[in-house]
């Protein structure tokens, strides 16, 4: 337990000693400010549709709003997440201090877990620092606040996934870049992947549906709590963080 | 050596060559077969490479590294293996919380008790083009019912993909979905929770109704080829699990109890009394009525539909909005309708009624009697008299002979005492009864519509425009098929949001410059004072 505390706060701090977190943070805050203005701007301007004509439509904040934005958070932060986590273990790799961080009388579960519980809080503050808008908005308009906390629990969920994806990608090499990509594509693929179930075979697509990040989030943001989805985000961070601690252990018994 | 070297790169090729086949078997549908045959043979090519290069494998294993890496390789593989099994059955036991407003990811109680009733598998075929907006909310509500019965599954179709799906199951439209079960078929054209449950409902009764044509006054048939025979009429109500028979009501004491509804369509002459007293008391115990009168002829019944508050009206109407659509100004079109069961699907879709008259609803409708006009033509028609218009016709054709073509197309203009339109030429009525007595007493409701026109449902016009819809969508309102259950589409709570123009410069303001700065400040300082330190 110490050894993953000392591993935590050594990379909290180098987040956050370094411009790596404020840079991805701003930049962040300054997208999903921008979706945030103009989803509302969108949103007041079909209210005054829907007063003239209240046949057309019903328009609920969750919904047609908050839910669409979460999505889009989630989306931003699958290309954030790689850019946080590559550095993790590759740059220890490229600079030798790999080799001596593992000959410290430190577990690899430690080392690893240390990192990725890092990345994780790093893209857990990003998303809690959305909060400043919702919190803003909800002096405005009545918030549906159980449904909220559903979509932002998911969000977690989901950026522990992108964590513990990034933390094995920067496992396998030591060129950061590299890392970065590894991390990238097959999320991107796994977040769409869903999508083709349509033009697939039935049984097959329900496989698709099955493997797909996008499927397995988008109950979320509609107040939907299920147990599939839960166990799919368990299973997915709990294999990459097994998948990091074997290419470490790979790392001594190669050497 | 050389010989290592060739067989890496052939244990690639093998590789890529099993990728890909691997990905067209899950792409392909239909050819999925020759992905497996190529799929096989790259691994055909893998043993081939290993085989050639057999030393350096033997080797490989030999070394220290190797069979930890085996090891380890061993438990990445188990480890997977788990994770996939935990995967695969937590996707199939699952339970779930609904935490949203109003409950919108949840099915009414009366859904559930329908899906918990199920004794046989209903399979859902939702017919849809892969890009068909609608698909995701079918596919959610789809999911939901699956959700509640393992004994309902779905899968969607794309009718252009497998066209003899769609053909044997007769889709005519994208958006439908079929639950067959139980050796039945249904069809539902809106996948919402009221139309599927309703499907549910019919597919699970044994037995079909009956649908009973009157003849005897000169009524087209109901198995001829002529145009205006009512063939297809019969095919598309047997095909929306109806038994459809004809009846004399000339020669039976009443009509038959098992009556779910009584169709009159284009009599060309008048149905005797004894007749209209069977009829009106089959109408008063509860039942179901449709007419289709032509203008030629009102089957004797104008008077008895004149005391439910129904007037048919002696006259024609002429529309010149239906010359646009490339038919006859005597076919008018509609496309307005009334706020009715029968029509609330139909908007933008239009209806032609070749020669036809006017049914109008009097204001005050009789005591206890409820009712709606359904299909409006446009103002541009106008009805004029029946008879007069005939005579004036033969007229003008008659000059036209004469002159031997000399004269151009009749043309056609309301005259002073025409009435000009929107025009009704359908309507819906019911009524709540009683029959029975004392203790045998029940509640009932009788149910009429009359359209001013048969030819929209003959075999020549059933298939136009939204005609069938139309003609479909009154049988099974009359055979009160329409609502088994009422499900109350669930709704959220309406929150339009106008905001101040302050408040909406605060929502600009400081989610996007104030926030972001205030965190960028937060950076600064800490990374100077960190350097200042070091």
């Amino acid at each position: 337990m110490r050894a993953f505390l000392a591993i935590y706060r050594r990379e909290m701090a180098s987040y956050f000693h370094s411009p790596v977190a404020y840079v991805v943070l701003v930049a962040f805050m300054l997208l999903t400010g921008y979706f945030f203005y103009a989803g509302v701007s969108f949103y007041t301007l079909a209210s005054l549709q829907v007063m003239q004509n209240p046949m057309m439509m019903e328009l609920n904040l969750q919904d047609h709003l908050m839910g669409g934005l979460i999505s889009n958070m989630s989306v931003i932060l699958l290309f954030a997440a790689p850019l946080l986590t590559m550095r993790l273990l590759a740059e220890e790799r490229k600079s030798g201090t790999l080799e001596l961080l593992l000959s410290y009388p430190l577990s690899d579960v430690s080392v690893v877990l240390g990192k990725f519980f890092a990345a994780w809080s790093v893209l857990g503050l990003m998303v809690a620092a959305t909060w400043v808008q919702t919190i803003l908005l909800s002096f405005m308009a009545p918030m549906a606040w159980l449904p909220l906390a559903i979509s932002y629990g998911g969000l977690l969920l989901m950026v522990g996934a992108f964590a513990a994806f990034g933390v094995w990608t920067s496992s396998l090499t030591e060129n950061q870049i590299v890392a970065a990509f590894a991390g990238f594509l097959p999320l991107i693929i796994l977040w769409a992947v869903g999508w083709a179930a349509p033009l697939v075979k039935p049984s097959l697509g329900e496989i698709l549906k099955g493997l797909s990040l996008g499927t397995h989030f988008q109950g979320f943001p509609k107040g939907l709590v299920d147990t599939a989805d839960l166990a799919y985000f368990v299973l997915f961070i709990g294999l990459f963080i097994f998948l990091s601690i074997r290419t470490l252990e790979a790392k001594r018994w190669k050497a | 050596m050389k010989q290592h070297h060739a067989a890496k790169w052939l244990a690639l090729l093998g590789l890529v060559v099993m990728a890909c086949g691997g990905l067209f078997y899950a792409v392909s549908i239909r050819h999925g077969d020759w992905g497996l045959i190529g799929a096989g043979a790259g691994l055909a090519i893998v043993l081939l490479a290993a085989l050639v290069a057999h030393e350096a494998v033997g080797a490989f294993f030999a070394k220290r590294s190797a069979r930890l890496g085996l090891g380890s390789g061993v438990a990445i593989l188990a480890v997977l293996a788990l994770v996939m099994f935990l995967g695969a059955l937590s996707a199939r036991h699952h339970v779930r919380w609904d935490f949203s407003q109003g409950q919108m990811n949840t099915l009414s109680p009366q859904t559930v008790k329908v899906l918990k009733g199920l004794k046989e598998p209903v399979k859902a075929y939702a017919f849809f083009k892969d890009d068909q907006a609608g698909r995701m909310q079918a596919d959610e509500e789809l999911g939901k019912y699956s959700y509640v019965s393992r004994l309902f599954t779905y899968r969607f179709v794309n009718p252009d993909a497998e066209p003899g799906l769609a053909k044997a199951m007769k889709v005519r439209n994208y958006g439908t979905v079929v639950l067959v079960g139980g050796g039945r078929e249904e069809q539902v054209q809106l996948p919402e929770e009221q139309e599927l449950t309703n499907a549910l409902i019919r597919l699970g009764k044994k037995g079909k109704k009956r649908i009973y044509f009157l003849t005897g006054h000169g009524e087209p048939a109901l198995d001829g080829v002529a145009k205006d025979d009512f063939t297809s009429l019969r095919k598309a109500l047997e095909a929306a699990n109806y038994e459809v028979k004809s009846l004399m009501l000339v020669t039976s004491d009443q009509v038959p109890p098992d009556a779910a509804v009584v169709i009159m369509a284009s009599p060309k002459m008048a149905l005797m009394s004894q007749e209209i007293e069977r009829l009106s008391a089959y109408w008063d115990q509860g039942g179901a009525i449709m007419l289709l009168l032509d203008p030629e002829s009102d089957g004797g019944l104008k008077t008895w539909l004149k005391a439910k508050g129904v007037v048919l009206g002696d006259d024609l109407v002429i529309d010149q909005a239906s010359r646009l659509a490339g038919l006859s100004p005597l076919a008018p079109l509609a496309s307005e309708y009334g706020f009715h069961d029968i029509t609330k699907m139909m908007s933008g879709t239009f209806c032609f009624f070749p020669q036809a008259r006017s049914v109008t609803l009097e204001t005050n409708l009789p005591k206890g009697i409820k009712g709606e006009e359904l299909v409006k033509t446009s103002p541009a028609s106008w009805a004029t008299d029946y008879k007069g218009f005939l005579a004036w016709y033969q007229a003008q054709l008659d000059k036209m002979k004469q002159s031997q073509g000399q004269q151009g197309a009749i043309e056609l203009k309301p005259g002073k005492d025409d009435r000009k339109g929107p025009l009704s030429l359908g309507a819906a009525l019911s009524k709540q009864g009683q029959t029975g007595k004392d203790q045998a007493a029940r509640k009932v409701t009788s149910r009429l519509v009359v359209f001013g026109d048969a030819d929209f449902a003959n075999n020549e016009f059933l298939e136009l425009a939204g005609n069938h819809d139309l003609a479909l969508n009154s049988v099974s309102w009359l055979a009160a098929d329409d609502n088994l259950v009422a499900i109350r589409a669930k709704s959220r709570k309406n929150q339009p949001l106008l905001l101040q123009p302050g408040q909406e410069r605060l929502l600009f303001w400081i989610p996007l410059v104030v926030w972001p700065l205030l965190l960028a400040l937060v950076g600064v300082v800490i990374i100077i004072r960190r350097r200042r330190t070091r």
